[in-house]
């Protein structure tokens, strides 16, 4: 219930209590008392109403005193003289003194005069026995000639009560003796009793109580009075009282009951008064009440709402810096100034919460781990959302009990982890342990947990373990994928076809792959940590290069390089290097990676396809010219076979001229044919050959020559070479090319040697190309021929360009330039080779180079 | 005795060649020698002229040798007639090789002597 009702309620609740309170002791006390006066008050009056009857019955006897002290009546009991009686005591003169009965008795008792009416003032006949009862000589009302005493009272006849009085009769002189009694009777009618009543004030009525219907009142009055001859008196309504007692008849016996009726004007004053106070009284407590919650709602519960209201806002908006207002100085002030206080203390416990909080979740966000904390004593665990979030729960997903924690561990690691709590918790070992847990959607990820106990200081008991949980299943992954990336790189290093050195900074080898060895023809161990510049590079190059090397380390550049490096043989291989420098973790240069490519084959090979390249262009040239330059030759040939059958007066110089000219022609046209010969397409009549008859063969063609210079021809052919596929013509014509420049090198008498044979050359290859695959060394078969001459040799320097068209040294003496070119295009379309050297004994050796 | 002179149709398209080896020729006295320069006249000039052999120059611009042998070849009067290419462009090594004849026809490589052109008249023509 809210404060106001309640206070309203409970004001309520008092001022009607006090109200009725107050009604309470006012019925009991101020209107009963009320109640008693008024009581009080009737009966008196009905003692005075009593009083007043008793007057009356005196009064009665006294007015009629006048006709018992009469002489007249005097003589009249004496003597019975109707004249008195006719005169003074006729009927209508008894009528209108209102009386209803006299009785004159003599002293003997007799009944001298008897008169009577009822009580609606008719004649009657009173009833003898009646008058003897009451009136008899010893009777009561006799008793008052004895006693020489008036008498007066009621007394119940059969129509009714009647007042009675009785008095001795005297002479006028009121003096004695007495003759007789004089009884007087007035019916007690309601005139009577209302008479009375205008005297008192007071509304009087009389019942007989031996009436056969009383009133319900008298009836209840009449047994209420049975045994007590005192005042009765009761309310009969709001308005009126009413007291009820016997009246009693001249006999003193209760015959009558007289009610008295009186307006309850005491007791309606009280009540008036009572009213009145209760009405005050009501009013007092309505302001009091009026006040009371005024005061109420201004001194405190306005004050509390204001402060109730405050404090909700600062729940509200969660400002805990706002303040609760503060006003005056009492309790409430007090409060609210404990509020702010308190406030204050929660703002900064809060903002130290909130920071320690902050930098908890942001440790905790920023590592992404999750937490736990798990209580032993109640067996209570929690894990926070960041925990189940990891697995990829939500947070009702995940039931924070053990169960869920066990349930979700690999099997394999259930021991490990179990063992590793128990440890911790009984020797305090550290617990940082690696395990997997299963996730949401069934795979297992690698988890790091860290956790701490605190343990019971007393008993040294473990009372809970909280900690983090990291998933490492990336890092893992990651550092998988880094030894395996390492794996990679060095199985490639160790397999490429390229050469790899690692130098460090000083310039000492600490790497070399296998590749590099082969070529090089070192082991491993001849070269670690030597120096890589006197190992390896020519002296002449070694200072240039070593400069080039530290500047490497410091600019990182040129990457690219191109340098001669020597094997352990001595030979020059030239490579081209590709080089990277490595840092360490500061970036400091710490040394350099080089992977080189021996380009010393594939130099000459270029330089080989140029110069073939050239020839062909020549050659195709040659084509193209040779049917332009033929029919110009056809042309003179006729002109000059025309003019030396026609010119008449021939002499000899005209004769010779014209013979030049046909040799002129001729020349041109051999240089023509030796063009076209190089320029044709590389279609060739391939047959299984016997390589030594192709020799003789070509030897014969030329034996004019060789008999004519008498060369000594020696030759060593191995009959056991194999047959080889080739195109015979062309293979003649090649080693007459050769034959033929070594006869013309050859001075008279000279040796001429012609050798062939087989040998095995074996090749790495890497075949397929495949990732996986290693090199295959290949072991192949070459049949060779060599033929050597005895002459001067060719010049070092014109060593490169024997096989270029057009180079001959014999211009002018039938070279035409093209022979070698011709003999290399041969073997180049039979996947031969052809090599040229001089002979350290002096002429040139030709090798000819057939694959099997 | 025009009857015992062998008649020959050179064709080729250099004037001055035919003109020198018709000269030539019939110096002799053994030839009857017609010419013609135009290769696309070549067969026209054969049915004229129905000779017992004809020298036939390969490459020339307006009609090819090979496609004039084609045409001579299909003609039911010439298709006997023997026909040997004049070329410029067989090297010496093929001369050798191939003893005058490629792909069964034989050829004269140019240039060429009276004395060889004589001797091939022998050898081919009826």
């Amino acid at each position: 219930m809210r404060l106001r009702v309640k206070s309203v309620f409970i004001t309520g609740v008092v001022v009607i209590a006090v109200f009725l309170a107050a009604c309470v002791v006012l019925k009991m006390t101020v209107l009963n008392a009320f109640l008693k006066a008024g009581e009080e008050v009737t009966l008196r009056s009905t003692r005075q109403a009593l009083k007043v009857f008793d007057q009356n019955a005196m009064e009665f006897g006294e007015r009629f005193a006048g006709e018992s002290s009469s002489d007249d009546a005097y003589q009249f009991v004496a003597d019975g003289n109707r004249a008195f009686i006719d005169s003074n005591l006729n009927d209508k003169t008894v009528q209108s003194m209102k009386l209803h009965l006299i009785v004159f008795v003599d002293l003997e008792g007799k009944i001298v005069f008897s008169t009577g009416f009822d009580p609606l003032g008719r004649k009657e006949i009173l009833d003898e026995a009646l008058l003897k009862k009451h009136f008899s000589t010893g009777s009561l009302l006799m008793r008052t000639l004895t006693e020489q005493k008036n008498l007066a009272g009621i007394l119940i006849l059969p129509r009714g009560p009647m007042i009675i009085s009785s008095r001795p009769i005297l002479n006028s002189r009121n003096e004695g003796p007495p003759r007789g009694t004089l009884i007087d009777g007035r019916y007690l009618d309601e005139n009577q009793v209302k008479r009375l009543s205008l005297l008192t004030d007071l509304k009087l009525s009389i019942y007989r109580p031996d009436d056969a219907l009383p009133p319900p009142d008298i009836e209840w009055a009449r047994f209420s009075l049975m045994n007590k001859r005192s005042v009765l008196v009761r309310p009969m309504d709001e308005e009126t009282i009413a007291s009820y007692v016997y009246l009693e008849d001249i006999y003193g016996e209760p015959r009558l009951i007289l009610k008295v009726e009186k307006p309850r004007d005491v007791y309606r004053r009280g009540e008036a008064s009572a009213f009145s106070f209760l009405i005050s009284m009501i009013f007092i407590g309505l302001i009091f009440m009026a006040v009371t919650l005024l005061l109420l709602e201004r001194i405190v519960l306005s004050r509390v709402y204001v402060l109730n209201a405050s404090v909700n806002q600062i729940r509200k908006t969660g400002k805990l810096s706002t303040r609760v207002p503060v006003k005056g100085k009492d309790e409430l002030s007090n409060l609210a100034e404990s509020i702010n206080v308190m406030l204050q203390s929660i703002q900064s416990s809060h903002e130290e919460h909130l920071t320690s909080k902050e930098r908890f979740e942001f440790a905790v966000r920023g590592s992404s781990d999750g937490l736990w904390d798990w209580d032993l004593t109640t067996n209570q665990i929690y894990y926070s959302p960041r925990y189940k979030e990891l697995l990829g729960y939500e947070e009702h997903e995940f039931k924070n009990a053990l169960s869920s924690f066990e349930s979700h561990l690999h099997p394999e690691d259930r021991p490990r982890v179990f063992e590793a709590l128990k440890n911790h918790l009984e020797k305090k070992s550290p617990y940082n342990i690696e395990y997997r847990l299963r996730n949401k959607k069934g795979e297992y990820l690698w988890c790091r947990a860290r956790g701490r106990a605190v343990w019971d200081p007393s008993t040294g008991k473990a009372l809970r373990i909280a900690g983090s949980l990291t998933d490492i299943t990336e890092r893992n992954k990651a550092e998988m994928i880094i030894r395996e990336n390492e794996r990679r790189m060095r199985t490639l290093l160790e397999n490429v076809e390229f050469m790899a050195v690692g130098l460090n900074a000083d310039g000492r080898i600490e790497y070399v792959n296998p590749h590099f060895l082969k070529l090089t023809g070192y082991s491993r161990e001849e070269l670690l940590a030597k120096y890589w510049f006197s190992l390896f590079i020519p002296e002449a190059e070694r200072y240039e290069t070593r400069i080039a090397f530290k500047e490497f380390l410091i600019k990182e550049s040129p990457r690219r390089t191109e340098a001669p490096i020597l094997t352990k043989a001595g030979h020059a291989r030239r490579v081209v290097w590709n080089h990277t420098l490595l840092r360490d973790d500061v970036g400091r240069a710490i040394g350099t990676l080089s992977l080189g490519e021996d380009i010393t084959e594939i130099t000459r090979l270029q330089q080989e396809m140029i110069e073939a390249d050239k020839a062909a262009t020549v050659a195709q040239l040659a084509a193209g010219a040779a049917h332009e330059v033929k029919n110009p030759l056809a042309i003179l040939l006729q002109a000059v076979e025309f003019l030396s059958k026609n010119v008449k007066d021939k002499n000899p110089e005209i004769e010779n001229l014209l013979k030049k000219m046909e040799e002129a022609i001729r020349r041109a046209d051999n240089i023509v044919k030796g063009l076209l010969d190089l320029s044709r397409p590389s279609q060739l009549d391939v047959k299984q050959e016997d390589l030594n008859s192709i020799i003789d063969h070509a030897l014969s063609l030329i034996k004019n020559p060789i008999d004519r210079k008498r060369i000594h021809v020696v030759k060593a052919l191995d009959p056991l070479i194999p047959r080889i596929s080739l195109d015979k013509d062309k293979i003649i014509q090649a080693l007459i090319n050769i034959l033929g420049n070594a006869l013309d090198a050859m001075p008279e008498g000279a040796v001429l040697s012609v050798k062939t044979g087989v040998q095995s050359v074996s090749n790495l290859v890497v075949a397929g190309g495949r990732e996986q695959s290693q090199p295959v060394r290949i072991v192949k078969q070459i049949v060779t021929v060599e033929i050597a001459d005895s002459g001067p040799g060719i010049p070092e320097n014109l060593l490169p360009n024997i096989f270029k068209p057009f180079f001959t040294t014999k211009r002018g003496l039938g070279g035409t330039g093209l022979g070698l070119s011709v003999v290399k295009n041969i073997m180049k379309i039979h996947e031969g080779a052809i090599n040229v050297c001089n002979r350290k004994e002096g002429g040139t050796l030709v090798t000819l180079e057939f694959p099997v | 005795m025009s009857a015992d002179k062998k008649k020959i149709l050179i064709v080729d398209d250099e004037e001055a060649l035919t003109e020198l080896l018709k000269l030539n020729l019939e110096e002799t006295g053994r030839y009857i020698v017609e010419v013609e320069n135009k290769g696309s006249q070549a067969f026209r000039a054969a049915q004229a002229f129905r000779p017992d052999i004809i020298l036939l120059d390969i490459v020339m611009p307006d009609k090819e040798g090979s496609e004039v042998a084609a045409q001579i070849k299909s003609d039911p009067m010439l298709r006997d007639t023997p026909i040997v290419f004049f070329t410029a462009t067989v090297s010496s090594d093929e001369v050798g090789r191939f003893n005058g004849v490629i792909g069964g026809q034989p050829f004269l490589a140019k240039p060429v002597t009276i004395e060889q052109i004589e001797a091939c008249v022998r050898e081919h023509a009826r």
